[in-house]
């Protein structure tokens, strides 16, 4: 510990397993942690490496005890060349995990921290310094820096500390540079996709227009003769010069307001022809239906007047009573005709009775030859007297066919009666000119041939006002598509504009992605030469580590430790045999759970008992060394570790209290360690320590 | 001294290996290498990246906005 500090003992307060302070006094010597785990050996490892450099384990991890109300701090007391320092720690509470360190002399007097302790400047090993800590469960103890510890102090050992670290932070640099160019390259990729989309939409779009250009053939026309052609449109639709509130408009408005005047001559033309035209029909209309009534009234005249000529005939010059008579008296007659020949039937039966030649007529009573009687009789009887019911039968037929047509008359008359009375209605529609001209004996067909000549004349006109009307919204349309193609042309031009910018954006992101193959050259160089560098020197460093295996591990077979090139300047273990002639070599998978654990000491004996290490070691913290070895690994490792306590102070934390117990007064001189034991841990007082001085 | 005379032969080294533009890069990152300081090279590419990936958002703000 020549020229180097010693840690003479530590004040713990309110630091992980510890509330109240508790004062532990080394005196300088080695210190031998003994105990089951979780009462506070680890606690107090970790207190004197929070103590020296301000960083806890593993990131994020939580120092201070949070039972304890009061601060968290750790006071080292230490010693160089006889004179003792103090070197106190303080957390900052509510600032993360930032803590300042304040170093005084035996006078109290504070000192600069870098003048004095230039390697307690930084938590890596710096010169003059070396601390080691084992892993007391390496998946959740891992180290914050992409280096584990052996690979850390074999760069150290070798000088490459800071080369390594260069590699490191470049390699950091080239992800965050990949991150950068991968962001920007995915947006400009993006935005290339993006107007190259829209260029190309509009290319097709002009390409459509152009099939069939709205100006016919010939160049595109500039949008100033698009403009002129507008506005001769504009004094073609109204008929005069172009009115001053539409000079100066761009091409839209004008064809906007063309689009708005053209409406309105339409509206204005058209309407009024079409209001003339019904108009016309309106009165031609009348005049027809007036026409219609009117011979309708003469056919129905004619029908009545026929029909009333029938009934004249039926009733033959008699009226209808007259004829009813008639009727009555035939009726009469005929009934007595009837009855005169029932009187003969009974005169042939009465006849019949009586057998005289002559025999009383039974209807005048005078007597007459019977025979003779009798066939007169029967005569009368077989030839009646039929014209009587005849004639009855005519005369009802007569008086039937009197009332059928009566009623016909009455009906075809009231049906004149409403068709004079419609006729009449029309008449009084009809123009009050017409009316004139038809009281003057003006023929009505020709009144209405009249109207319908006017009609023709006003729909001819209606039809080549329309015909107008389409061609010039034909050429409207036109001229909007033509105002759509300089739409879509400055687009164009504007998306060009645009890519060009864009172009220079690339650039610019050209420039940083040259800029990340720049570094990653030097990358390559710097790894490359790191590696020479290591494979030079990597025959020294295996003949080292193999010595600190062979010590510790005593394997039958493996005896040597090489540092594999293939995966340089990542530093990766493999174990060969002396005794094997192909000079094989294995993962340090394939040794048994002795040589592991042995394994992962190496380093630290190796590079602290060097002849040759260009470092000094002023101390060693070994957290749990004994892990899973037998009672002669550990006789081993006490021996390893009498011989490293020649020139380092050691801090030995172990659960392996009973061998070491009995191991270590053998190995150490008893006025040369200290066994501190903690026994239990409360709350309110922390570990509770059992401290035995050799 | 002994480690910055350490981190300057090998400064050298790795420029004697560089291409000239390379070269141009690696200068003020091996100023920073030789005084010991290997926090400080990625601190100043974080900043030449940091300018130059500026440079293109500034423009490519640019040209979103136009």
């Amino acid at each position: 510990m020549a020229g180097g500090f010693s840690v003479q003992g530590v004040e713990i307060e309110g630091f992980k397993g510890f509330t109240s302070p508790k004062e532990i006094d080394f005196k300088g010597r080695h210190v031998f942690l003994l105990g089951e785990n979780g009462n506070g050996k680890s606690s107090i490892v970790e207190a004197v490496r929070w103590g020296l450099f301000g960083s806890a384990y593993r990131p994020n991890e939580v120092v201070k005890n949070q039972h304890y109300a009061g601060p968290c701090r750790v006071r080292i007391k230490l010693i160089r060349d006889g004179e003792p320092w103090t070197l106190r720690r303080t957390l900052n509470l509510g600032a993360g995990s930032t803590s300042d360190p304040i170093l005084t002399d035996q006078q109290g007097n504070r000192r600069n921290m870098r003048e004095i302790m230039p390697q307690l400047d930084s938590v890596d090993a710096g010169e003059g310094t070396h601390i080691i800590f084992a892993p007391q469960s390496a998946p959740l103890r891992r180290q914050p820096e992409d280096l584990n510890p052996f690979e850390r102090t074999v760069f150290n050992y070798l000088d490459l500390t800071h080369p390594q670290a260069l590699l490191s932070n470049i390699e950091e640099f080239l992800e965050g540079q990949a991150d950068a160019e991968h962001k920007l390259s995915d947006e400009l990729t993006e935005a290339r996709n993006n107007i190259e989309g829209q260029i190309s939409q509009e290319r097709t779009r002009r390409g459509r227009i152009l099939i069939d250009p709205p100006w016919g053939d010939g160049p595109s026309p500039s949008i100033v003769a698009s403009e002129q052609k507008a506005r001769s449109f504009i004094e073609e639709v109204t008929g005069k010069p172009i009115e001053d509130d539409l000079v100066g408009l761009s091409l839209d408005a004008l064809l906007e307001s063309a689009e708005e005047l053209l409406d309105e001559r339409r509206t204005q033309s058209q309407d009024s022809l079409e209001s003339e035209e019904a108009e016309l029909a309106k009165w031609r209309g009348r005049l027809e239906d007036f026409r219609g009534f009117h011979r309708q009234v003469s056919a129905q005249e004619s029908i009545v007047k026929c029909t009333q000529a029938k009934l004249d005939a039926t009733l033959q010059c008699l009226t209808p009573d007259e004829l009813q008579e008639k009727l009555e008296d035939a009726k009469y007659k005929a009934t007595t005709e009837s009855i005169n020949g029932r009187i003969v039937q009974d005169a042939i039966v009465l006849i019949g009775r009586d057998e005289s030649d002559r025999v009383p007529c039974p209807i005048c009573e005078s007597h007459q030859d019977r025979h003779i009687l009798e066939s007169d009789l029967q005569n009368r009887a077989d030839h009646p007297d039929n014209k009587l019911s005849s004639k009855v039968a005519a005369l009802e037929s007569q008086l039937q066919e009197y009332e059928v047509l009566q009623d016909r008359l009455n009906s075809q008359v009231t049906l004149l009666s409403s068709l004079k009375q419609s006729c009449g209605k029309a008449m009084n529609l009809i123009d009050e000119d017409d009316k004139g001209k038809l009281a003057e004996s003006v023929d009505i067909d020709q009144l209405i041939n009249n109207y319908s000549e006017k009609e023709s004349v006003v729909k001819a006109q209606i039809d080549d006002q329309v015909t107008w009307s389409r061609s010039k919204h034909t050429q409207l349309e036109r001229l909007k598509e033509e105002s759509w193609f300089h739409q879509v042309q400055a687009r164009l031009n504007a998306l060009l504009t645009d890519r060009r910018e864009l172009e220079r954006v690339i650039k610019s992101y050209d420039n940083l992605v040259s800029f990340g193959k720049s570094v990653s050259v030097i990358r390559e160089v710097v790894e490359t030469r790191l590696r020479e560098q290591l494979v030079q020197d990597l025959p020294r460093v295996s003949g080292t580590l193999s010595k600190a295996f062979n010590a510790l591990a005593q394997h039958p077979w493996y005896d040597r430790l090489k540092i594999a090139e293939a995966t340089l300047p990542k530093l990766e273990l493999r174990v060969a045999s002396s005794q094997d002639p192909s000079g094989r070599e294995d993962p340090t998978g394939v040794l048994n759970g002795q040589a592991e654990s042995a394994l992962n000491l190496v380093p630290y004996f190796a590079f602290s008992q060097s002849d040759d290490t260009p470092t000094e070691v002023y101390l060693v913290m070994l957290d749990d060394p004994t892990r899973a070895l037998d009672t002669g690994h550990i006789k081993i490792l006490v021996e390893r570790l009498r011989e490293l306590g020649r020139n380092v102070q050691l801090i030995v934390a172990s659960q392996e209290t009973e061998r070491l117990e009995m191991m270590i007064p053998d190995a150490f001189d008893e006025d040369s360690y200290v066994i501190i034991e903690p026994t239990g841990w409360s709350p309110d007082s922390g570990p509770e320590l059992n401290v035995s001085y050799g | 001294m002994a480690e910055e005379k350490s981190n300057r032969t090998f400064s050298v080294m790795v420029t004697q290996q560089l291409n000239p533009e390379a070269r141009e890069l690696w200068a003020p990152m091996a100023d920073h290498f030789v005084r010991g300081d290997p926090e400080a090279v990625k601190t100043y590419l974080d900043g030449e990246r940091d300018r130059l990936e500026g440079n293109v958002r500034s423009l490519l703000e640019q040209f979103k906005g136009s």
